[in-house]
């Protein structure tokens, strides 16, 4: 039996979202015990409101909570009796397998670096970001954590997200590119220069050398690899770019009766379209490279972000993932 | 602190600053001469914090520029 721990502190709409997936995932696990970690008056209200109770729940009680803007590491140092540092000691006492949370991202990888501490071979834990491509979905690593990389940092994250790719889609022998300034080899900073190289020494990843930002939603390469600055840039713009483009076409479709009924005619076609972009389905990101399993959804997480999160955590316990790490470093 | 926890300390940093502890060089600047970021500067004081089972207050953390400071701060927390 599981034991997975959820925050239910950290998300940006209130507890009934989360609540509402634990509800639904116990119901569907029989083998599944949910630790909640948050206030635990208005968690049992919340529970007692949709007359739900289980001894397959426990709750443990914290009355401080990070917020977006505190410092990361003195936040960590000072709170403790926030949901994530009091989930970050049973993770590692092993009184829980996991932990979900939709808090501060920073704090996340703070107890992962200095609490959980990186495995051997590892020197920063890492957050990769799944995005949906035209073809299968892409691991962008670094989406933003290190800003300030080293070389041998990202051929670590391509190791990391190799075997984090192959056993969340089942996939053997992920292809992976570099992110730079053009295709050829000479191409890039010093940073990525020196990346090429070791990448490109490794023979058991599936380098395909570096790629072009402009090629990245085609689904050129399974995974990308990139220091946080250039990894959350790229992100920021796709996202920005994706939600300016929608928001034209809604416009264009209201500015007249005509373009209206064709809006209309195209909606369906078009929500298929949107839902094959919706990177929720695939749950959280997890933190990579660090000694147990935290993963990371977004703060304005819902019921079903959270039932898809619970779900890929049991599927990436049954995997053993951190063994996996642990034994090709 | 005696001595040999001072020596102790000496070779935590020199640990991080990827250096012999006889070659430490106590004026040098944790950013500008060791090229540590602030996630090392971090591991450092956690470290020393574990093995001399002291606690540093946050607001002495933001002080800690090289090497002195850092044996200064720690020896007297």
């Amino acid at each position: 039996m599981y034991n997975i721990g959820i925050d239910a502190m950290g998300g940006d709409n209130g507890l009934e979202f989360c609540i509402d997936a634990i509800i639904s995932s116990l119901k569907k696990h029989d083998d599944l015990k949910i630790t909640i970690f948050g206030n635990a008056i208005e968690i049992k209200e919340c529970f007692k409101s949709k007359n739900f109770e289980s001894n397959k729940v426990e709750l443990i009680d914290c009355n401080q909570k990070i917020e977006m803007n505190d410092h990361p590491v003195f936040a960590i140092r000072e709170k403790t009796n926030s949901s994530i540092v009091k989930a970050s000691n049973m993770l590692k006492e092993n009184s829980i397998d996991a932990f979900i949370s939709a808090g501060s991202t920073g704090a996340l990888i703070a107890i992962a670096q200095f609490v959980l501490k990186p495995i051997a071979g590892v020197d920063r834990p890492v957050l990769g970001a799944i995005i949906p491509t035209n073809n299968m979905p892409m691991i962008l690593i670094d989406s933003g954590c290190n800003v300030d990389s080293k070389a041998t940092w990202l051929y670590q994250y391509a190791k990391l997200s190799n075997i984090y790719y192959k056993l969340m889609f089942d996939k053997e022998n992920p292809t992976i590119g570099l992110l730079s300034v053009g295709t050829e080899e000479n191409k890039g900073n010093n940073l990525t220069k020196e990346t090429y190289k070791l990448i490109k020494e490794d023979s058991s990843l599936n380098f395909i050398g570096n790629v072009e930002a402009r090629d990245l939603m085609y689904g050129i390469c399974d995974i990308v690899v990139t220091d946080g600055f250039a990894g959350n840039v790229f992100l920021k713009t796709y996202e920005g770019t994706a939600t300016l483009i929608l928001r034209l076409i809604k416009d264009e479709i209201k500015s007249s009766f005509l373009s209206m009924l064709g809006g209309l005619l195209i909606k369906p076609k078009l929500k298929k379209l949107l839902s094959k972009y919706d990177a929720t389905i695939y749950g959280g990101a997890p933190i990579l490279g660090t000694n147990a399993l935290i993963i990371k959804i977004h703060g304005n997480s819902k019921t079903g972000e959270y039932i898809s999160s619970i779900e890929q955590t049991i599927s990436l316990l049954n995997k053993n993932l951190i063994n996996n790490f642990k034994y090709s470093f | 602190m005696d001595a040999n926890n001072v020596n102790k300390l000496k070779e935590i940093i020199a640990k991080f600053a990827k250096t012999d502890v006889d070659k430490l060089d106590l004026n040098a600047d944790f950013k500008n001469d060791l090229h540590l970021d602030s996630i090392d500067l971090f591991q450092l004081i956690i470290e020393a914090e574990e093995t001399f089972k002291i606690k540093i207050e946050n607001s002495q953390l933001l002080k800690i520029k090289t090497v002195n400071d850092a044996l200064n701060i720690i020896q007297n927390a």
